[in-house]
């Protein structure tokens, strides 16, 4: 796991008019717990953060304002469900010698052979829960899918890796190659015609009856 | 199109959409993704449109996933009816969308083609979108 510094300021004070004022002002509000220690309201600059969350950094030294460091890793994120902004960070301090539990990305790579014969590949565990030591957990999962063919599965005990534990359920399918769903196009064509026929129907009932209406109009004029 | 098999209640209240789609909002299923931006009644005429401008743009490859269904009937009363003498006649089934909401996912096609597909689709919905897409579909790996 790569390491990387974040700088925070300390949170005087709390509530939801002072978090949407911190992020008014281009900075997002934080939380800083730790096993056996006290929660810290923080404040993390939202660019510095940004930065962060696109790289593959797990373990933060976190920097307060009096100097201090602490090992830490960015537990939860919650984001705006429109605007996809970073709207609250859970930072967890760690130890270096204690086990974690966190969450991966579970990254697929190579083309399978069943995608090449026409097949679909489909991703259905897109991220896996480990336990290990924080160094030694690495920032991704990475599996080879170039063997697949279609119909094949590769599940998550096929996959082999030192030094961690997975706790997600290891018989869960990680990616498979299913058939093609084939858009028939004759299909479409006789809806094409169905809905022709109706439209012709209708445009000739609807000359019927104006065809009558003019014949009931024109009978009375007669009279 | 979409509807209920089996409903409880023909006619429904018409409801409030406030607030943001907290539910569903995130990619579950697929790569790419179309999100609601504003709140709307989606029809099933609308879905249905906008599913047949995907299937015709992907043609054969890619799975498609429908996120949102269609279970509130809306009532219409006739034309040129005085008011009063009850609720009119249930004529159509909307789906009910919040900003944030993901409508459409896709997979198994490449980044161009997933969002030229949801391009046309949003032609066909009543409501401003965006098109999303995991970290994996933004690098357009298999």
């Amino acid at each position: 796991m790569a390491e990387a510094d974040l700088h925070v300021e300390y949170r005087e004070k709390t509530g939801h008019y002072i978090a949407k004022s911190i992020r008014r002002s281009g900075k997002v509000p934080a939380i800083f717990y730790a096993h056996g220690k006290d929660t810290v309201p923080l404040i993390v600059n939202e660019k510095e953060l940004s930065r962060l969350l696109h790289s593959e950094v797990n373990v933060l030294n976190v920097i307060f304002p009096d100097g201090k460091k602490e090992k830490s890793i960015l537990r939860e994120v919650q984001r705006d469900v429109v605007t996809d902004k970073a709207i609250h960070v859970d930072i967890m301090g760690i130890k270096l010698t204690e086990k974690i539990r966190i969450s991966i990305p579970v990254v697929l790579t190579g083309n399978p052979i069943g995608v090449k014969e026409g097949g679909i590949l489909e991703h259905l565990l897109r991220e896996v829960e480990v336990e290990g030591l924080p160094l030694e957990i690495p920032e991704h999962i990475e599996v080879d899918v170039s063997g697949l063919k279609i119909g094949d599965v590769i599940k998550l005990e096929d996959i082999s890796v030192d030094k961690i534990k997975f706790i997600t359920d290891i018989h869960h399918a990680l990616a498979n190659v299913i058939h093609p769903k084939v858009l028939v196009e004759e299909v479409v064509e006789e809806e094409k015609e169905e809905i022709e026929a109706e439209a012709e129907e209708i445009t000739k009932e609807g000359k019927e009856e104006k065809e009558e209406k003019e014949e009931e109009k024109a009978e009375p004029q007669k009279k | 199109m979409l509807m209920p098999q089996k409903i409880k209640w023909r006619k429904h209240h018409r409801g409030r959409r406030r607030g943001k789609a907290y539910r569903g909002s995130k990619l579950s299923f697929g790569t790419y993704g179309l999100k609601a931006l504003e709140p709307a009644w989606v029809n099933s005429r609308q879905i249905e449109a906008a599913r047949i401008a995907i299937s015709r743009h992907i043609r054969r490859g890619g799975k498609l996933w429908i996120r949102i269904f269609p279970d509130k009937p809306v009532t219409i009363k006739p034309a040129e009816t005085r008011m009063g003498k009850g609720k009119g006649n249930p004529e159509f089934w909307v789906a009910v969308v919040k900003p944030g909401r993901i409508l459409f996912e896709l997979e198994g096609i490449p980044y161009d083609s997933a969002k030229e597909a949801m391009r046309l689709a949003s032609y066909k919905l009543p409501l401003k979108t965006k098109f999303v897409a995991t970290m994996e579909g933004k690098l357009d790996l298999p």
